[in-house]
C-alpha cells in the first residue's frame, strides 16, 4: 500500500461522517505524509496502521464528543466506560511479539490435535459428513451411482457366468448321458450326442474358471479400486494435505 | 510501556509539546515529540489535536510551507490554563505515587 491508496481507503472508510470531519481528517494525514518525507511513506503507513484502524479511531472520538471517558495505549484506544476500573489496566497487555507467539502456540496445539487424536479425527469426519451429506448427494450423487452401477455390473457379471457354467456342466452331463443311452441303438447319433455333451462340459468349464476368477480376483479388485479412490478423495475434501503446511 | 496512558495525560502531554514552540508546531513534529517520551501510536495523535482544537485549547492556522499549506497548532489562552491545570495535578499525583514507592508518606 502506498500514500495515495492509504488515503483513498481512508476517505472511503469517512464517507459516513461530517464532511468537515472527513476534510478535516484526510488533510492532517495528508499533511503528516508531505512532512514524514517521501522516504518514510512506508514506515509511517505501517506505524498508522490500516486506514480501517485510524478510521476508527476518529469515528470513536467523534463519538465521544470530546469527553474524557476514552484512554489511548500503545495497543490502541481503549474506552474506560466499558472496563471496571478505568484507570487500572484490568489485564496484562500483550505486545504484538507476544500476540504473535501465542496464536503459533495455538496453531501448534491445533495442529496436534488434528494429527494426534485419531478418534477425534473420526468424530469431526462423521460430522463434517453429515453437514455435507446434502452437498454430496447433489453433486456427487452422479458419480456414486455410476460406480455402484459399475459395482452391481461386476457382481452381476460375474454370476452371470457362473449361471452359464453350471447350466452348461449340467446340460454336458446330461447329453453325454443321453448319447451312451442312444448308443446302445444308433451307436452314430449316440457318439455325436456323447461329442456334443462333452463339447458343453468343456465350454461350461471354462465358464466355471471364468466365473471363479471374476469372483475370486476381479471384483474384488474392482472394489478395492474404487474404494480405495473413495477414501482419496474424501481425505482430500477433509484437507489430509493440508496439515502439511501449518 | 506499562502503565497506561489516560486521556487527560495524553491531551497534557500534547499541550505541553505544543506549548514549547511560541510560534506554532505541526502535526508530524508533535507526534514524534510526543512519541519521544510515550509508546503510542501514531494513528492516536490526531483525535487528541481535533479535540483539543475544539475544546479551544489548541487554534489552527495554516501558513505555506514547501510549495503547501501546513496547518500549525498553537495553545490558546484556555489552553494555557488547561496545560497549567494539568501541571498542577501532575505535581501532586506523581508526589504522592513517588512518596509511596519509595516508602516516604
Amino acid at each position: 500500500m502506498n500514500r495515495a491508496q492509504f488515503l483513498e481507503q481512508l476517505s472511503r472508510l469517512l464517507s459516513d461522517i461530517p464532511e468537515a470531519e472527513r476534510r478535516e481528517a484526510l488533510d492532517y494525514y495528508s499533511s503528516y505524509f508531505d512532512d514524514a518525507g517521501p522516504e518514510n511513506e512506508g514506515k509511517v503507513i505501517q506505524e498508522l496502521g490500516s486506514p480501517g484502524k485510524v478510521a476508527a479511531i476518529i469515528k470513536a472520538d467523534l463519538q465521544e464528543n470530546g469527553s474524557s471517558f476514552g484512554e489511548f495505549t500503545e495497543n490502541g484506544y481503549k474506552d474506560s466506560r466499558t472496563e471496571p476500573d478505568g484507570e487500572m489496566p484490568v489485564e496484562y497487555e500483550s505486545t504484538p511479539e507476544e500476540e504473535k507467539e501465542r496464536r503459533r502456540q495455538r496453531g501448534e496445539r491445533w495442529r496436534n490435535y488434528t494429527r494426534g487424536d485419531n478418534k477425534s479425527r473420526l468424530i469431526l469426519a462423521v460430522i463434517l459428513l453429515i453437514f455435507l451429506a446434502p452437498i454430496i448427494k447433489g453433486v456427487l450423487g452422479g458419480a456414486a451411482g455410476v460406480l455402484v452401477t459399475l459395482i452391481l455390473l461386476s457382481f452381476l457379471l460375474a454370476f452371470g457366468a457362473g449361471a452359464c457354467a453350471l447350466g452348461l456342466l449340467i446340460a454336458g452331463i446330461c447329453v453325454v448321458g443321453a448319447g451312451i443311452g442312444i448308443c446302445v441303438t444308433n451307436p452314430a447319433v449316440g457318439i455325436l450326442l456323447i461329442g456334443i455333451g462333452f463339447l458343453l462340459l468343456t465350454v461350461g468349464a471354462l465358464f466355471a474358471i471364468a466365473t471363479v476368477w471374476m469372483g475370486g480376483k476381479a471384483v474384488p479388485w474392482f472394489v478395492r479400486k474404487v474404494t480405495d479412490f473413495l477414501d482419496r478423495f474424501l481425505h482430500k475434501r477433509k484437507g489430509g494435505k493440508r496439515y502439511e503446511e501449518i | 510501556m506499562v502503565f497506561n496512558t489516560g486521556a487527560a495525560l495524553l491531551d497534557a502531554i500534547v499541550l505541553a509539546v505544543v506549548s514549547k514552540d511560541k510560534e506554532g508546531t505541526y502535526g508530524y513534529k508533535i507526534t514524534q515529540e510526543v512519541r519521544g517520551v510515550l509508546e503510542i501510536s501514531e494513528s492516536t495523535l490526531y483525535p487528541v489535536l481535533r479535540r483539543l482544537q475544539k475544546d479551544e485549547c489548541l487554534e489552527v492556522y495554516d501558513m505555506a510551507y514547501a510549495g503547501r499549506n501546513r496547518r500549525y497548532y498553537k495553545l490558546t489562552e484556555k489552553g494555557e490554563a488547561q496545560l497549567r491545570l494539568y501541571e498542577v495535578e501532575w505535581k501532586n499525583y506523581s508526589r504522592k505515587i513517588s512518596q509511596l514507592f519509595e516508602g516516604g508518606l
